[in-house]
């Protein structure tokens, strides 16, 4: 036993501990301000995405193209790089969340705007031919139903979000990978570590997975 | 004097309406005058739901002018004879007056039969929640329906759906119903449920825009029955003369197909 433990690197990891710690938290930080900023970026992309004006929405499809087109770790580069040559010299932490939100919710206002229209066309004209406005119907009939539909795909694409916040460690912020990254450069014990770090990325993943499904069965329920 | 009382409750004029290259209404022109119970028959493709979802301008007429107990419905026309389109505010205002019955429900899934049929009268009304509640119950008692408040529409048969829906139209007490082969998707034992519903409602002084291809019942039921056939008028008038004296070949076809006599 002692010596599958030893195997494992069980004592060396133990020691490294409070790295990893202050890494996870940096790590659970960026996910979470990320997910915040992305769910509302693709909610404010989305109704103006929708709204059938050329001189919106083509801008905004080609602002969603672009960022779900190139490397993430590309865009974080040219926020962290290309801000302070426009006199924003932001945080590497905000740079890196920023970036994250600005791919992330561009793939969620496509999740969004599948989910409205997934509801059919009888829906409205049923909302339409009460009196009510395109507005009212909108909030009143297809979004609570829309939600509903996009819940699934909201949660695979906030599962991609946490394993992406890995990549803006390529800009210096100390979160769990780079914090792994570090760890092994002194060691050299490279196998444990890693294995250690996937699982507290499953840790965190699979978590997060539960409570949407929690949110998702409790929406539901109300409904 | 224009009061609104000689008016009657629908005018169309010269209404024409194309979808792409394919011209659905030709110069559609007639009245319903309030109370009375209009039937419109009429082949497959004819254009009679178009002409039906014009009278609430879910869909838009290319030409011609429509009145709602005399107020131009959608569109403007100006003097110089070109039109302006209404906002959407006064579009909706305009549909509060104008209920109308799907053949697919077009319930809301997500919300019980009591919200179903709250939920407009509260939000675009801004009628009290506790009023509309009681209301909501006594439309349903009139539909039979009293025990399903709060089921979900899923949970009920079709012909319940349906008198579901019509119970949410009435619910913003509009001055027309309009009806759109309302028992279609009907098993057949559920048809007479709904029939049973609207006639009700014919008796009770409502005034209706039925189209059906229940013959029997829309003689029964109807004051004045029109048959439309590639988007125009063929013939109109007593349900019972149009049905058994047919005048044009095009309505001794279509009748062929239900061979039978309407008494
Ligand atoms: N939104 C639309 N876009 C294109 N074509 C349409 C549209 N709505 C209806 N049509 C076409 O217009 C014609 C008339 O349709 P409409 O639904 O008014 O016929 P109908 O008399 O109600 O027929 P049915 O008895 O089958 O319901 C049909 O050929 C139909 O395919
Ligand atoms: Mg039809």
């Amino acid at each position: 036993m002692d010596a599958i433990l030893d195997f494992f690197g069980f004592a060396f990891i133990q020691s490294q501990l409070p790295r990893f710690w202050d890494g996870f938290r940096l790590t659970l930080a960026i996910s979470g301000a990320s997910m915040i900023g992305a769910v509302m970026w693709g909610l404010a992309l989305v109704g103006p995405r929708m709204s059938g004006l050329p001189v919106v929405v083509v801008p905004i499809v080609a602002y969603i193209e672009l960022v779900r087109n190139t490397p993430l770790l590309l865009q974080i580069y040219l926020f962290y790089f290309g801000l302070p040559l426009l006199g924003l010299p932001l945080s590497a932490f905000v740079c890196g969340v920023i970036a994250i939100a600005s791919q992330h919710g561009a793939f969620l206002c496509e999740i969004y705007r599948a989910g409205i229209q997934s509801i059919s066309r009888q829906q409205w004209e049923g909302a339409l031919a009460l009196g009510m406005t395109r507005r009212k119907a909108m909030r009143q009939v297809i979004l609570p139903q829309a939600v509903l539909k996009v819940v699934p795909p909201i949660g695979n694409q906030l599962v991609i979000l946490i394993k992406d916040t890995s990549l803006v460690s390529a800009i210096g912020i100390i979160e769990l990978t780079l914090s792994g990254k570090m760890v092994i450069e002194r060691s050299g014990a490279s196998f444990e570590v890693f294995l250690f770090i996937a699982a507290a990325y499953l840790l965190l993943t699979t978590t997060f997975g539960v409570v949407l499904r929690i949110a998702e069965n409790s929406l539901r329920a109300r409904q | 004097m224009n009061t609104s009382a000689d008016m009657p409750m629908i005018r169309v004029r010269e209404v024409y309406k194309s979808f792409g290259d394919l011209k659905v209404l030709d110069g559609m022109s007639f009245d319903v005058s309030r109370g009375e119970v209009l039937a419109i028959i009429g082949p497959s493709g004819s254009g009679k739901s178009t002409m039906l979802r014009c009278l609430n301008f879910l869909e838009e007429h290319d030409a011609g002018e429509i009145f709602i107990e005399g107020e131009p419905l959608g569109y403007r026309v100006l003097d110089d004879g070109s039109r302006v389109r209404e906002s959407e505010a006064v579009i909706a205002r305009m549909r509060c007056d104008v209920g109308m019955v799907f053949q697919s429900f077009n319930l809301f899934p997500h919300r019980n039969v009591r919200q179903n049929i709250t939920m407009a009268p509260v939000s675009v009304k801004g009628v009290d929640k506790a009023e509309a509640n009681d209301r909501a119950e006594a439309l349903l008692e009139k539909v039979g329906l009293a025990e399903k408040a709060d089921e979900y529409p899923s949970r009920l048969s079709g012909g319940q759906q349906q008198r579901v829906a019509i119970a949410r139209a009435l619910a913003m007490e509009p001055k027309v119903m309009l009806f759109d082969e309302v028992t279609s998707a009907l098993d057949p034992e559920l048809v007479g449920e709904v029939l049973t519903v609207m006639q009700q409602l014919a008796e009770e002084g409502m005034t209706m825009v039925i189209v059906t291809h229940e013959m029997q019942f829309a003689h029964d039921v109807s004051d004045r029955l029109m048959f439309i056939d590639r988007g125009k008028v063929l013939e109109e008038g007593n349900p019972a003369e149009v049905l058994n004296m047919p005048k044009s070949a095009r309505l001794k076809d279509f009748l062929h197909r239900f061979s039978a006599s309407f008494s």
